[in-house]
């Protein structure tokens, strides 16, 4: 069963542009030019129910946008989604009360001056939430997120960690069934980032929803989504799991080592600190070059280790995957 | 069909006045909170009112009446314009206030479109400030003072209350149109402008001249917020009146639905 099904999807938009100067400018006014921005540009892509999935991209490849489509706020410009099997953009109640889009960078709106606990209630009328289950959800809510302490607080005066907790919970007291997170941990030190890490896949064991996370820290995305969907300049350039993104990215890995000798002649060193070493070897040489290090040194220890998925993600934005 | 409607865009009537008395009781609990907030708020109405009360007052020490009013339809006027003023402020202003602001360069509107229910009540309705019904409560209270002594029919107080509801509706059209302009001009702000417009709702059409009468009446229409329905209180209903009064309440909201709908439109994208 998909949750999200999304065919050819295209958003293009008119910007105005104008060169610099007053001279420019003034003529901007009798005659506009306008540059046609293609944010996205034929996506497509499909998540299973109870997937959890990351969506990444440089800044501007087009992942708030898709996000924004997706949880019906703005309609594309062409191709079908389908999201629970409805058309996000007619934003109908019933499916509303289904999702949920969660912005790390605002993530409570609403009056700031309420507390949290009447923001919640509030959440529970406007979401037509029985008070029962409303009760039950949040018990859970609170132990899982820490909320006890915050529920008498007014939003305004929440530390930024906070509020994330606070937006999560106000998301998910109705209970959707798919989760929109985009950038969940932004700004957040990395206590706050890896509890929220770690609620979302706690909530996701337990609810089996479907999460469609954006981020930009590789912890977020290695330790929750399985499976990656990269987009840029409004192009899908990978969607697969985790693993093969880097083994596509990286033909290489890195062999870690503790030794007296010197083993500069295995392979490329990329570190060398007091009898610790990090060899880059290729791939397909791993195994050989282990056995060849063990006969020739002392080896105290070794580890073979994947790259480091920031820089194979690096390396995919500023260089492209073809 | 009527149930299926609700299950599917999302609200009755009664789920979205259940919206709004939660709002404004949890602002009530929060606005007594702050004890020296209440105070002054309770200062400044008085001021407000009692400086255009005093002028009125002083006026009419040298004149018996100004452009065909009295003294106590004065008060009348100014207690109906106070009454409304506060009802304004409490149900309309702390919504779409700076709209062009916060509701679209800060994406509040984003947040209103992910919720179950009616973008334009959540927009234009949803929130309240409860203090400010302290104007209402002495707008009532010059009211009183104004019809004291005056013989009042019965015709004449129902057609006051169906104008007073007219011009509400009117003055919330009025806010959700001008912040419909943020669709298309986001950088046009023209609150201040709304602000200084209303005040003119204060003195009865009668006192201008001729233009700006015409004007305040069927453009503007600040003359619905006090003169007319005022004019009904003490002179007798105009059938004539009540049935524009009505019609402009009507044409006025749907107007404001209608502009809402073609924003959200160009918002969305669903233009292009």
């Amino acid at each position: 069963m998909t949750a999200v099904e999304v065919e050819n999807l295209s958003m293009s938009y008119k910007a105005p542009v104008r060169k610099g100067g007053l001279r420019a400018a003034l003529g901007s006014l009798v005659k506009r030019e306008y540059k046609t921005v293609q944010a996205l540009d034929e996506v497509s892509f499909a998540i299973a129910r109870g997937e959890v999935a990351g969506f990444i991209g440089p800044n501007g490849a087009g992942k708030t946008t898709t996000m924004k489509i997706l949880s019906g706020i703005l309609h594309p410009t062409g191709g079908a989604v389908q999201v629970l099997d409805n058309v996000p953009w007619q934003r109908r109640a019933v499916f509303l009360k289904r999702i949920a889009f969660v912005r790390g960078s605002q993530p409570v709106g609403g009056s700031q001056e309420l507390t949290v606990m009447d923001s919640l209630e509030y959440q529970r009328l406007l979401y037509d939430v029985p008070r029962p289950d409303f009760r039950r959800t949040l018990a859970e809510l609170e132990a899982l997120l820490d909320l006890e302490p915050l529920l008498e607080r007014q939003l305004r005066a929440l530390s930024l960690g906070e509020r994330m907790r606070v937006g999560l919970a106000m998301a998910l007291i109705y209970r959707p069934e798919v989760l929109f997170l985009d950038e969940p941990t932004i700004g957040l030190d990395v206590s706050a980032a890896s509890q929220i890490r770690e609620f979302v896949s706690e909530y996701v064991e337990q609810t089996g929803a479907t999460v469609l996370l954006t981020s930009h820290y590789m912890a977020d995305v290695a330790s929750l989504c399985p499976r990656l969907i990269l987009i840029d300049r409004g192009r899908v350039e990978y969607d697969g799991p985790l693993a093969e993104l880097s083994a596509r990215l990286s033909p290489y890995k890195l062999i870690r080592i503790s030794t007296q000798g010197d083993p500069t002649a295995f392979g490329e060193v990329v570190e060398k600190a007091d009898g610790q070493w990090v060899l880059r070897v290729p791939r397909d040489e791993v195994a050989g070059t282990t056995g060849r290090l063990l006969q020739a040194l002392d080896v105290v220890d070794l580890a073979i280790e994947e790259p480091p998925l920031e820089k194979v993600i690096d390396q995919a934005y500023r260089g492209g995957l073809r | 069909m009527a149930d299926r409607r609700t299950a599917v865009y999302g609200g009755g009537i009664v789920k979205l006045l259940r919206l709004v008395g939660v709002g404004f009781s949890m602002a009530l609990r929060r606005s007594v909170a702050f004890r020296i907030n209440l105070v002054f708020d309770v200062l400044l109405a008085f001021t407000g009112l009692g400086t255009a009360v005093a002028a009125v007052l002083i006026v009419f020490t040298r004149a018996d009446s100004l452009a065909g009013w009295s003294k106590a339809e004065f008060l009348v006027l100014i207690g109906t314009y106070q009454l409304i003023t506060g009802l304004r402020g409490t149900f309309i202003d702390p919504n779409l206030s700076w709209f062009p602001e916060t509701g679209i360069r800060n994406g509040k509107l984003d947040g209103y479109l992910l919720q179950p229910a009616s973008s334009l009540f959540l927009a234009s309705l949803s929130l309240s400030s409860p203090l400010a019904l302290i104007q209402f409560v002495l707008g009532i209270g010059v009211l009183g003072w104004g019809i004291a002594g005056q013989s009042l029919t019965a015709a004449g107080v129902v057609s006051w209350l169906v104008l007073v509801v007219a011009g509400l509706v009117v003055t919330w059209a009025l806010s959700v149109l001008l912040a419909c302009l943020a669709f298309w001009a986001p950088k046009l702000q023209l609150d201040v402008f709304f602000h200084s417009a209303w005040q003119l709702g204060r003195y009865p059409t009668d006192v201008f001249a001729r233009p700006i009468r015409v004007v305040l009446t069927y453009v503007f229409p600040m003359a619905l917020i006090a003169s007319v329905p005022s004019a009904a209180l003490l002179r007798g209903p105009q059938v004539g009146v009540l049935v524009g009064g009505v019609l402009a309440a009507v044409g006025a909201a749907v107007l404001a639905g209608a502009a809402w709908r073609a924003g959200l439109r160009r918002y969305t994208g669903a233009t292009s």
